[in-house]
């Protein structure tokens, strides 16, 4: 069998990996289930996690572009649309499928004639601006998604060094903070400026530095991954990730404010985004339920590092 | 929330809405036209849009939800939902069941990945429906509950039930491998 003892429910066990499973549970399982048995289980969870969202985005078309952008034409048209039709009625709280008192909206002659007028003033802005950085400015290149693709390769990259030792191992160039923190500044070419290594062990935390190396962001001239562990007394690891990007920075954010990236395909984690005001920082972590925690602890220390610049 | 805003916060999930409209219409073209009802819909109730701290997508999703079956109520002239299919597996895990397959340790992940997604396909859509929303949208618990409208247990049972028959699936591929399990029991 698998060892987890026969009173504990699987269920729990799901949770935890999920991230969804309160301290007090939490604390209950690591003392009851065996360490290895425990991380086993959850290591195997996560890992179906991530490998159903890969398969199913992998086989799912994304949205095609003339879809795009007739929605995109619709929803510029829509505030003349509005005026003459009642609102439909749709609750989104409300219990059991939406009662839509309107019937279905089919478009008629004169709307698809607002579309194609709409679509002739905004052809250009969708050419830039569905895949361009209309949010933040992010990234500096025109007809390029950057911000989802920053997303996708940082959930990505996280996933494969969290659940799979190997690739960690690969990774990890340099343990040591102070080591760390002297080589990747000069890989990201950086002068009169620093790479931060996190402290992010305090009490309320405990994610320990285990190590960082060089990688390969996109859209980043240079970048680093600095991963972290939290482990507990019967080690439940949970993996948060830092990466950081040199060559351009997200201007749009203040030091150590934080913004969600767009949810991208195959993303199965939530990716944040911050600066130091020189260098752009991607966290991303298992546990849901630390990303509060992880934000305060990070933006403190990415704002006083600001400070501290000439 | 005016309407450039929501155009801006909006579209940045297209693909994530239409994935989503896909498998619930299992056809590109009504996965289209369910998208752009959601998003006119969407639009048209935007100003009732809440910050719940999961950003813009899941109410999305939950109007994209109830599109859906609002348009399969009147198709079929009566109320439909995921609670009217024809009964199947209980949501209830059995007991004796087999166990969670977490000694796969020698699984090859790569190499299931074929079966992953077919068995994926074949689970009732309520469970389905469930797995995708949490696997690959990444949404909490609570996210889904709201979306489909039942209780948080609801949606925690079915995932459970989702993620015991994909294991369950995963198992017995490994034993036909003959890949070790890595079990010491």
């Amino acid at each position: 069998m698998n060892g987890i003892p026969s009173h504990i429910d699987p269920d729990l066990i799901r949770r935890l990996a999920d991230g969804e499973l309160d301290d007090a549970a939490r604390a209950h399982l690591e003392q009851t289930v065996p360490k290895e048995k425990l991380t086993a289980a959850v290591t195997f969870e996560q890992s179906l996690r991530a490998h159903i969202s890969r398969v199913v985005t992998a086989t799912t078309p994304s949205a095609p572009q003339e879809l795009r952008e007739k929605i995109r034409a619709a929803l510029q048209s829509a505030d003349a649309v509005q005026s003459d039709e009642p609102i439909a009625r749709i609750e989104p709280g409300a219990g059991g499928p939406a009662v839509v008192n309107t019937t279905p909206r089919r478009f008629s002659s004169a709307n698809y004639l607002a579309v194609a007028a709409s679509l002739a003033l905004v052809a250009g802005a969708v050419l830039f601006g569905i895949f361009g950085p209309p949010i933040d400015q992010w990234g500096q290149n025109p007809g390029v998604s950057t911000a989802a693709e920053i997303s996708q390769f940082a959930s990505g990259e996280h996933d494969r060094c969290a659940i799979y030792p190997n690739n960690r191992k690969e990774k990890i160039e340099f343990t040591d903070p102070d080591i760390c923190r002297a080589r990747l500044s000069e890989r990201l070419g950086l002068q009169n400026h620093h790479v931060i290594i996190f402290d992010l062990d305090a009490e309320d935390l405990g994610y320990a530095f285990i190590g960082g190396g060089s990688c390969v962001v996109p859209t980043y001239e240079r970048s680093a991954h600095l991963m972290y562990r939290r482990d507990s007394e019967v080690a439940m690891p949970a993996m948060a990730s830092i990466f950081i990007g040199s060559g351009k920075t997200n201007s749009q954010l203040a030091p150590g404010e934080w913004k969600e990236l767009p949810f991208a395909a195959g993303c199965s984690h939530a990716v944040f985004t911050s600066t130091d005001g020189t260098l752009d920082y991607l966290l991303v972590c298992c546990d849901a339920n630390d990303i509060a925690k992880l934000r305060k602890a990070i933006g403190e220390q990415l704002r006083a590092a600001d400070n501290d610049s000439p | 929330m005016n309407r450039e805003t929501f155009e801006q916060m909006s579209l940045e999930h297209l693909d994530s809405v239409y994935r989503m409209a896909m498998h619930l219409t299992g056809h590109p073209d009504e996965a289209g036209d369910l998208v752009q009802e959601t998003y006119l819909k969407a639009l048209r109730v935007a100003e009732r849009y809440e910050e719940k701290g999961g950003g813009i997508r899941p109410w999305l999703f939950k109007i994209l939800h109830n599109v859906f079956y609002s348009k399969l109520a009147r198709a079929k002239r009566e109320s439909a939902s995921y609670e009217d299919l024809p009964p199947g597996e209980s949501d209830e895990i059995k007991p004796g069941e087999a166990a969670p397959a977490w000694d796969l340790t020698g699984l090859d992940w790569e190499q299931v990945d074929g079966r992953l997604r077919e068995a994926v396909d074949r689970l009732r859509p309520e469970y389905r429906s469930v797995l995708l929303l949490w696997g690959v949208e990444g949404l909490k618990y609570r996210e889904i509950a709201e979306i489909h409208n039942v209780p948080i247990g609801t949606i925690m049972s079915r995932l459970h039930r989702a993620r015991a028959i994909l294991a369950e699936e995963l198992a017995e591929m490994a034993e036909e491998l003959g890949w070790s399990n890595g079990s010491t029991a």
